[in-house]
């Protein structure tokens, strides 16, 4: 049974309870699925594989938790079920064997933890001293290395270190801040959003960091970008109409077009592995679900 | 077990609501005691019936909010574009764009000053006018507006919503209470969840009794009889007074009413959004509806739980850029707009005054986390209602944010004019002995 046929069947049909019609200019373009129904706060998508969707929900006003999602019966468990610190932003290999995430450590100190699931063993990166935190891990193709942001000396630069998290490597710093690296499937294009030109845009660059190329030009914000599984297109987020949508645009950053409208918040979009959908947090009459669109 | 002080806003889970309903219509004639009031002063004319002070508990950034330097270096600008308003000539960031667009609701002030820049100190200057250090702490400056008023009715005058007394991760803000008047003169603590679900902590002291035994009077008042005995003499009137309290709402259920958000149509509570700070200003118009004198709405103490057991707020010293854009802002800007529109529609703005600020700003510089630490030199307020100027901006900073260039206004000149609005005269404070040495912002009068 295909994935597809597989979303379509059991429970989690019943889970989609919602089905919206976005029309841009009077013409539809796309549907869109809800997947939850819990309406709690939610970021970080990322499908583990075409039947199982992780993310972060605010369990507890205090605590951010990763949790994973079964597409196929509806059902959602917790990653870490007795953690009491917030973890957010996972990330996985592409085999699935090593997991990457932000965890809190004390006041406004967060680590990154590199979990080997095959051999269980983790391997962690505390932040520096004082106030400090990484962001946005994400692995490299062959599962190797994981990239990450990291702010020092004023910029939050691009790093990359091994699964152990040891050999850490600069590969982009520049003016402003840098955040939500990630690599190609080639391993050969870096992709990433930078304030280096004032205001956060999407660029590429060479995987060593090299030939910085930046694709977006608006004054809004365009952030959190991300490569479609063919590495053909890139989806994003911007609020250049205003509040935050979803945006597709091709790897050379040609043909922007908006894929999602609602006068609330759509954020947060990741790939689904067939590389026609994605999935995205949106926020509707004050709540927040995760939601399924066929991508045009 | 009978949770006294909680209802739910659910609509769903109606046990605890309706237990909390029924013992309300059994108390009085268990206890067979009177509601407790105290005098009630003779009346006076005030702009402001009631005040609604909005605070930004962490401290936002300036830059990044409502003073935005697009003009600044790089290492100071930050990242966000520069917004016009709707008063022409004004901006904020692009993180705030349907504030942007009432504008001509409030007037900004770009030029306070505080003296402290660490979060309690800071806090307790900023809702007191004065130091903690010497003490006697002083009073709040909704104390001060409470006490004025005197307690009419039974719903308590001085009210704080949110999630508690406002701490960071060390100590609570001294300043967030009665100081020099006493604990009576605490503000009556709301504590709602992002569902909207209410709880009433002073109620919290009848807890443990079961609708089965409170039909057995004679337990009842053996609980309350312990409860009394366990505590010092101290203790005895903090608790006398929260019996009073408690048995004023219990025994009320049209002040009751004031916290129940279920009384809201759906699209009202949808509005705010099912954020903690969402609800919190919906119970809050609630209660300025229901004539409380002064009500204190808190930003959530941990509206991104990144670190827990840490009163984050508006305190980004790491993530400022990503945290102000991924989450605080987005909930300032759908629920200010919505609180202020909704009191406007009401007819309550007209006898509101609102205010929202904050103990102090963040650096101007980006600091070596690629962030903003604290920065008590230069901040921002709002204020809108009870007849103060709106569509205007009060006050200027310098080119870089980093200090006023004319108007600096302190702590103790923000309390002075909350206070005169609220028709407390300077001869009232004088004989009240408080906010000495203050004075009014003019503009604002």
């Amino acid at each position: 049974m295909t994935c597809s046929r597989s979303l379509h069947s059991h429970r989690f049909l019943e889970l989609v309870g919602v089905v919206s019609l976005l029309v841009f200019s009077g013409e539809a373009v796309a549907a869109d699925r809800v997947l939850t129904d819990d309406h709690r706060f939610k970021r970080d998508p990322v499908f583990l594989d075409a039947r199982t969707l992780v993310y972060v929900v605010q369990a507890r006003p205090e605590q951010l938790q990763l949790v994973k999602r079964n597409l196929v019966d509806g059902t959602e468990q917790p990653i870490h079920k007795d953690e009491t610190r917030s973890e957010l932003e996972p990330a996985f290999s592409r085999d699935g064997r090593f997991v990457a995430y932000l965890q809190s450590r004390s006041a406004a100190s967060v680590g990154m933890v590199i979990d080997d699931t095959r051999e269980d063993v983790q391997a962690e990166i505390p932040p520096a001293s004082g106030f400090s935190g990484m962001r946005s891990p994400a692995f490299t193709p062959d599962g190797r290395r994981v990239l990450y942001a990291f702010a020092e000396g004023g910029r939050q630069k691009i790093f990359s270190c091994n699964t152990a998290g040891k050999d850490r490597k600069l590969l982009v710093d520049g003016a402003g801040l840098c955040n939500w690296p990630s690599v190609s499937a080639d391993g050969r294009m870096l992709l990433f959003g930078s304030t280096r030109d004032g205001n956060y845009e999407i660029y590429v660059a060479a995987a060593d960091g090299s030939a910085v190329h930046r694709l977006t030009h608006h004054r809004g914000q365009d952030v959190r970008p991300r490569l479609s599984p063919d590495g053909k297109r890139i989806v994003f987020v911007s609020n250049r109409d205003g509040n935050r949508e979803i945006y597709l645009m091709n790897v050379d950053g040609s043909g922007i077009s908006r894929i999602t409208k609602s006068r609330e918040r759509d954020d947060f979009p990741a790939w689904h592995p067939d590389g026609k959908r994605i999935v995205f947090v949106g926020e509707r009459r004050g709540r927040f679900d995760l939601r399924l669109l066929d991508v045009p | 077990m009978l949770n006294v002080g909680r209802f739910s806003a659910g609509g769903c889970s109606g046990p605890t609501r309706r237990s909390f309903l029924k013992m309300g219509g059994s108390l009085p004639l268990l206890l067979g005691r009177p509601a407790l009031a105290a005098p009630t002063p003779p009346a006076r004319a005030a702009r402001a019936k009631s005040v609604l002070l909005v605070w930004l508990w962490g401290a936002p950034s300036h830059l990044d909010t409502f003073d935005p330097k697009p003009d600044a270096p790089p290492e100071y600008r930050g990242p966000f574009s520069a917004i016009a308003t709707r008063t022409p000539g004004v901006h904020v960031t692009d993180l705030l764009p349907r504030i942007a667009s009432i504008s001509d609701k409030f007037a900004l002030v770009r030029s306070h000053v505080s003296s402290q820049s660490g979060h309690p100190d800071g806090g307790t200057v900023a809702l007191t006018g004065f130091h903690e250090k010497p003490g006697p702490v002083q009073p709040n400056f909704g104390a001060i507006v409470a006490r004025h008023r005197g307690r009419r009715g039974d719903l308590p005058p001085f009210q704080s919503v949110g999630r508690g007394i406002i701490q960071d991760s060390v100590r609570i803000v001294e300043g967030y209470g009665g100081g020099t008047f006493g604990k009576a003169w605490d503000p009556f603590q709301v504590v709602v969840s992002n569902d909207g679900s209410v709880n009433l902590p002073s109620l919290n002291l009848l807890d443990g009794i079961t609708p089965n035994r409170i039909s057995d009077r004679r337990l009842l008042l053996h609980r309350i009889d312990t409860a009394r005995r366990q505590l010092d003499a101290a203790g005895i009137a903090d608790w006398e007074r929260s019996y009073q309290l408690a048995y004023g709402l219990l025994s009320n259920p049209k002040a009751r009413e004031a916290f129940d958000v279920t009384r809201e149509s759906q699209e009202t509570r949808h509005r705010y959004g099912y954020t903690t700070f969402g609800q919190s200003a919906l119970v809050a118009r609630r209660l300025i509806e229901a004539r409380v004198p002064y009500v204190q709405l808190n930003w959530s103490q941990t509206v991104e739980a990144i670190t827990p057991a840490f009163d984050f707020g508006w305190d980004t010293h790491i993530y400022n850029f990503e945290m102000l854009m991924d989450r605080h802002c987005p909930i300032l800007d759908r629920v200010l707009p919505e609180l202020m529109g909704d009191l406007e529609t009401r007819g309550l703005l007209e006898e509101t005054l609102v205010v929202v600020i904050s103990e102090f700003g963040r650096t101007p510089k980006i600091n070596p986390r690629a962030a903003r630490d604290h920065w008590p030199q230069c901040y921002f307020s709002l204020w809108s209602g009870a007849g103060v100027p709106t569509g205007v901006v009060i006050g200027r900073s310098d080119r870089l944010g980093e200090h006023p260039i004319d108007s600096p206004i302190t702590p103790l000149m923000v309390g002075t004019t909350i206070t005169e609005l609220a028709g407390i005269s300077t001869r009232e404070r004088a004989e009240m002995n408080v906010l000495s040495g203050g004075r009014v912002i003019y503009d604002l009068l």
